[in-house]
């Protein structure tokens, strides 16, 4: 069977910040309630990200959450991950159900309805949306996507849309009200002093 | 065990785009045409999905003149282009946690000491990658070049194949031979070449086979 689709996905990025390890960031966001991690990392060594992937597979398997990893087929393959995140560069969503199977999870990064129709047709089980807010994590030249334009897509689209991009306690209530299955999150919680109530926080939004 | 055998090339390219103003594509069919038997692709900066569109293209080149592709470091770019090889750099991926994806596939791997060429021969790899030998552009920072002393006492202690990499010309291939390599592998020389098939023909009158 394939493993659940998260509503409260906590991506590792320690790119943006150096305090926490990958390992670190995924205790603290499951202990405060994330129900999938994304692991995400674009210098490390292959070596070095099967040997977290690992880790976090691990720790993730243990508490019952889902783990995905961002880019690399190949390291969800050899890790035993639960599935992938494919950005618009990665290798085409296609291509990665060729290795990954019919079992694991693919998600697929959009940025417009076009893309995440796209995306659903190459047979994606998720699309990733945004970024719905401002947001500083990456540089954005295109303006955020808004509530509206969010609604739509996800009205239009059948699989289950992650929404992305600037999303905090604040304002993750809209956006699942605005018909988002989940949200994905990284500088409000990992820039937060506290991380673990930040997603404790997003956890009572989401699952109230 | 890889389906090859013993590996078919000995004199491998191995690609790096940026230091050419031609396809790396052209460059290839360039290459096999004039008796090259591998490439190596390694494009790190290339986003994975770039990168699978070229080791495709790349690779109807090389079934076509019944020659190897062989991928660096990214095995679900290597699987999904039907490449014949992956190879593993210093920092890659453990091999005793990945055989049941690489059935079939030629085993590279690059090494820079004897510890780390035994390590390898057991772990299963069907080839090594061992240099710096002679000073190169692309690896000066890391300090003085192995050698060929350093060469010749691997290469005795290795069952499995070992290439010479690193600063490679026809002449100092020879000298690798000699010194117990079972072939060479190299950059600058294809892609900075103003005349391949002189070159490979350079290659071949030193090395003997490519």
């Amino acid at each position: 069977m394939k493993p659940a689709i998260g509503k409260l996905c906590v991506i590792t990025d320690t790119a943006i910040q150096h305090k926490y390890s990958h390992y670190e960031i995924a205790e603290m966001a499951i202990d405060g309630g994330a129900d999938m991690i994304q692991f995400r990392d674009k210098v490390m060594s292959t070596g070095e990200m099967i040997n977290t992937a690992f880790q976090l597979r691990e720790l993730c398997s243990r508490n019952e959450v889902t783990f995905i990893v961002n880019d690399r087929v190949d390291i969800a393959l050899i890790s035993g991950a639960d599935g992938i995140h494919l950005g618009i560069e990665d290798i085409p969503i296609a291509d990665a159900r060729k290795l990954l199977g019919k079992s694991k999870i693919i998600g697929g990064t959009a940025h417009s309805l076009s893309e995440a129709r796209k995306a659903e047709q190459m047979g994606a089980d998720y699309i990733g949306y945004g970024h719905i807010y401002p947001t500083q994590t990456k540089s954005r030249t295109t303006k955020p996507k808004g509530l509206k334009k969010l609604a739509e897509v996800s009205a239009k689209i059948k699989i289950p849309l992650i929404a992305i991009g600037g999303i905090s306690p604040d304002n993750a209530g809209q956006v699942i009200n605005a018909g988002a299955h989940g949200v994905a999150v990284i500088g409000s919680v990992l820039k937060n002093a506290n991380p673990r109530s930040a997603v404790e926080k997003l956890r009572n939004i989401i699952y109230a | 065990m890889n389906s090859y055998g013993k590996i078919p090339f000995h004199l491998l390219f191995i690609s790096d785009r940026r230091l050419s103003d031609k396809s790396l594509v052209s460059i290839v069919k360039s290459a096999f045409s004039n008796g090259l038997k591998a490439v190596q692709m390694r494009e790190k900066d290339m986003p994975a999905g770039d990168l699978l569109k070229l080791a495709v293209k790349i690779g109807s080149v090389t079934k076509k003149y019944n020659a190897i592709l062989i991928v660096n470091d990214r095995l679900d770019v290597a699987l999904l282009s039907k490449a014949d090889g992956i190879h593993v750099p210093v920092n890659g991926m453990k091999i005793d946690c990945t055989k049941k994806f690489t059935k079939g596939l030629i085993l590279g791997k690059s090494v820079h000491s004897l510890g780390e060429s035994v390590k390898a021969q057991k772990e299963g790899f069907d080839y090594l990658l061992f240099g710096p030998v002679f000073r190169t552009p692309a690896k000066i920072k890391f300090g003085k070049p192995q050698g060929l002393e350093k060469l010749k006492q691997i290469c005795s202690m290795m069952k499995i194949p070992v290439f010479a990499v690193g600063g490679i010309t026809p002449k100092r291939a020879k000298k690798c031979l000699n010194a117990g390599a079972y072939g060479v592998a190299v950059i600058r020389p294809i892609l900075k070449s103003y005349n391949l098939a002189r070159t490979l023909k350079q290659f071949e009158n030193e090395m003997g086979e490519l």
